[in-house]
């Protein structure tokens, strides 16, 4: 004896057994998490309830009623498991992690003279102070503005924002790249708010 | 790397091809588009197909309408749009080609110069 219960599926409703409501609860579930994150994945769950609906009513007949497990079992068969059909390149990138590249760059717009040591700061994630720090001190000893010189010219300078982002250490990805000119911008606007209130200081003091 | 992933990963490349040329012949329903491409043994499980059907139609390639059934839930009728016609000749050009260079690459006749 198994206790029967009325499911819907796609507005029809079915009779299904204790066994095949739990498999089957299982499997819808499965599919609900494998594309929830996909484009499109509220219209590819409903087309694959829809072909579920299809198949279970061909299982039934004036005879067989009510949706056992094994049913469940053979549409599922048919259909395959979320991870027989992993639509290969996926389209859900966002989901993706990706590890940014590193590279070495001077960095030009945080620089005393040819941004070396806040290149070095950036790459080593180390604050830009003690590099420059550093090489003062080794300036009693003669040898390092030849390895700052030689140092200036065989880094390159971080010049695109996909440069700036490989110099951070950041993937370049499109949401980092609004990130990299939101910031900008906002840069831009302090300095702009600065020299605009430096201007009406002028301006007051001439009054 | 598994034999049946590589023979799987053969199968996906084409599938998209062949799902457009099936609607393209006539207009279909997921159910024909899935029996045609089972009985050219083309499929392993239905469940690849659905995704690959919305992104098509994402793509403007398909359009569809909604047809009631007497016997189900209403069925969505596929077909090409202009875009889709035009994806799937460059496809199918594609395809003649790699399947000749292929062909004569692992020394078989190809059947097109019999």
């Amino acid at each position: 004896m198994n206790k029967i219960m009325n499911i819907n599926i796609g507005g029809i409703v079915f009779h299904v057994d204790n066994d095949a409501y739990e498999k089957l609860k299982k499997y819808l579930k499965d599919i609900n998490n494998h594309f929830k994150n996909t484009v499109g994945g509220d219209e590819i769950i409903i087309d694959i309830e829809t072909r579920i609906v299809e198949l279970f009513q061909q299982k039934l007949s004036a005879k067989k009623e009510v949706i056992t497990e094994e049913d469940v079992a053979d549409v599922i068969a048919v259909m395959g498991k979320p991870s027989d059909f992993d639509d290969e390149d996926n389209y859900n990138e966002p989901n993706i992690k990706q590890v940014g590249r590193k590279r070495l760059f001077r960095d030009i717009d945080d620089r005393m003279i040819g941004g070396v040591c806040s290149g070095l700061g950036a790459y080593f994630r180390f604050d830009t102070v003690w590099f420059r720090l550093a090489f003062v001190i080794a300036t009693l000893s003669g040898l390092s503005i030849l390895a700052y010189l030689i140092l200036w010219v065989i880094i390159p300078p971080a010049l695109t924002i996909s440069e700036k982002l490989e110099m951070q250490g950041d993937p370049v990805n499109i949401s980092n790249i609004e990130k990299f000119i939101r910031e900008e911008m906002d840069g831009l606007r302090d300095k702009f708010d600065d020299f605009a209130s430096q201007a009406r200081n002028k301006f007051r003091k001439k009054n | 790397m598994k034999l049946d992933k590589i023979n799987a990963q053969m199968r996906k490349g084409v599938l998209e091809l062949c799902i457009l040329s099936v609607i393209h012949n006539k207009e279909a329903y997921t159910s024909n588009i899935l029996e045609a491409l089972k009985n050219a043994e083309l499929l392993v499980v239905e469940g690849t197909v659905y995704p690959l059907l919305t992104r098509l139609k994402n793509d403007g390639l398909l359009s569809y309408r909604w047809e009631e059934s007497t016997s189900g839930p209403p069925r969505k009728y596929f077909s090409l749009t202009d875009a889709g016609i035009e994806v799937m000749e460059s496809l199918k050009n594609n395809w003649m080609q790699l399947s000749n260079s292929v062909n004569s690459l692992i020394n078989l006749k190809s059947t097109s110069d019999e």
